[in-house]
């Protein structure tokens, strides 16, 4: 069967850089705590009058500069944070990338879109509806985060990475294996921004000012998380034919650095084996599996050849794993 | 009840806590005893469900995350862990 194949990775950050101790100055938190906690140094924000789209943009132009190729049949956007409630934003990156025309839409499944988004791709180039796909997680999230919600603004930013994927062979380094998905909705109240949608427009519930702001409960989203991120991770490992313990690299949503540790603890992985980005740049939810791919390809862990599990978990709740050989392509 | 703390502590199950309190967290097994309250060894509400989940992984034992935050003392711990996986 035709398989969806790596062919270009991007990633983009705004320059923004808030630090712990700059949030420590302004909350009731500290560099100590943050790191103990969640193992994030630093996040990157948006600057005023920065969108989604504006991320998405730079990363699937880098994506597809890494591919050394201008064109895409369809664009595909992981995204928490769209422009706006309607329309989808993809079609607006697809137009600044100079893709108009091309077919292009919004996944939504908070943290783990970006494999959904990932599966659909795989699944339209498996069915030859598509022959290359831009496939981009770009996140804002600093903007659903109140300023003075400790907990979220220490834990989340923004940014925005992307694969290019082909039409290709399932044996070929760079081919992605099954993508193994799932949810519960009945874990919908785990993490949310209440308002903006039906619920509030046709008054489901009372709103009261904080909904229209994030909301995570931290400790059952720890649980759930290590547990559904190691189901998947199994089940999407055992399909490609691995045994966990041949897997090379572990490429978690990078959520919070105990979460990573714990799935690599269930999967008897030492927890070198385990790809971390968040230090630098945090929560960025759809966006952070494709940029910590490509900040790992750029610093040299990630190498042709190794064998690679990416998997996640998010609000919804969902989650989802799969697999490949790390291909080599250039990095931008 | 000292006799039933005591009885507990010769437990696999309670041995298996420490142990994973010892090399997860650098809390010496000799601090530790069935009446030890979590939170006077200053172990946060992740390192619980940390905790929960090694212990999940090493005995096969479904024990619910959300259930371990109430637990207060080591011997609370013991109790949810010991009933999931089957012990009296």
């Amino acid at each position: 069967m035709t398989a969806a194949v790596v062919e270009g990775i991007g990633g983009w950050l705004p320059p923004r850089v808030v630090t712990n101790d700059e949030l420590a100055a302004r909350l009731d938190t500290s560099d100590e705590w943050i790191r103990t906690r969640t193992g994030i140094g630093a996040r990157h924000v948006v600057s005023d009058g920065m969108t989604t789209s504006d991320l998405a943009v730079r990363a699937g132009a880098n994506a597809l500069k890494s591919a050394g190729t201008d064109s895409a049949d369809m664009v595909i956007l992981a995204t928490t944070t769209p422009d706006r409630p309607c329309p989808a934003t993809a079609p607006e990156v697809a137009h600044q990338l100079g893709l108009a025309g091309c077919p292009a839409f919004d996944v939504a499944a908070v943290c783990t879109g970006f494999l959904y988004a990932l599966a659909a791709a795989s699944g339209l180039i498996g069915t030859g509806a598509a022959g290359r796909v831009l496939v981009i997680g770009a996140e804002a999230f600093s903007t659903l985060v109140h300023p003075e919600d400790r907990s979220s603004a220490a834990v989340f930013g923004d940014g925005a990475g992307a694969l290019l994927l082909r039409a290709g062979d399932e044996e070929e380094p760079g081919a992605l294996g099954p993508v193994v998905l799932g949810s519960d909705g009945a874990l919908s109240d785990l993490i949310t921004v209440r308002a903006g949608g039906t619920e509030e427009r046709t008054g489901v519930r009372p709103m009261e000012a904080q909904d229209r702001w994030f909301s995570m409960r931290g400790r059952e989203v720890f649980g759930h998380a290590v547990t559904r991120m190691t189901q998947a991770a199994l089940s999407a490992v055992d399909q490609a034919g691995w045994r966990p313990a041949e897997v090379d690299r572990l490429v978690g949503h990078q959520a919070n650095l105990r979460i990573l540790h714990a799935v690599a603890e269930q999967l008897d992985l030492p927890h070198d084996r385990l790809v971390v980005h968040l230090d630098q740049v945090g929560n960025t939810a759809a966006a952070s599996i494709p940029l910590a791919l490509d900040h790992a390809h750029a610093t040299g862990r990630l190498r042709p050849g190794d064998r690679v599990a990416l998997t996640a978990f998010g609000g919804g709740a969902t989650w989802g794993a799969t697999t490949l050989t790390w291909p080599s392509p250039a990095a931008v | 009840m000292p006799e039933m703390s005591s009885s507990i502590a010769t437990t696999p199950v309670f041995q298996r806590i420490t142990t994973i309190l010892d090399e997860k967290f650098g809390i010496p097994r000799e601090d530790v005893t069935p009446d030890t309250v979590l939170d006077d060894i200053e172990l946060d509400s992740l390192a619980l469900i940390e905790v929960g989940l090694a212990l999940q992984k090493q005995l096969g034992a479904q024990v619910r995350t959300e259930d371990l935050s109430g637990s207060a003392t080591v011997a609370d711990l013991y109790e949810l862990v010991n009933t999931a996986v089957g012990g009296s």
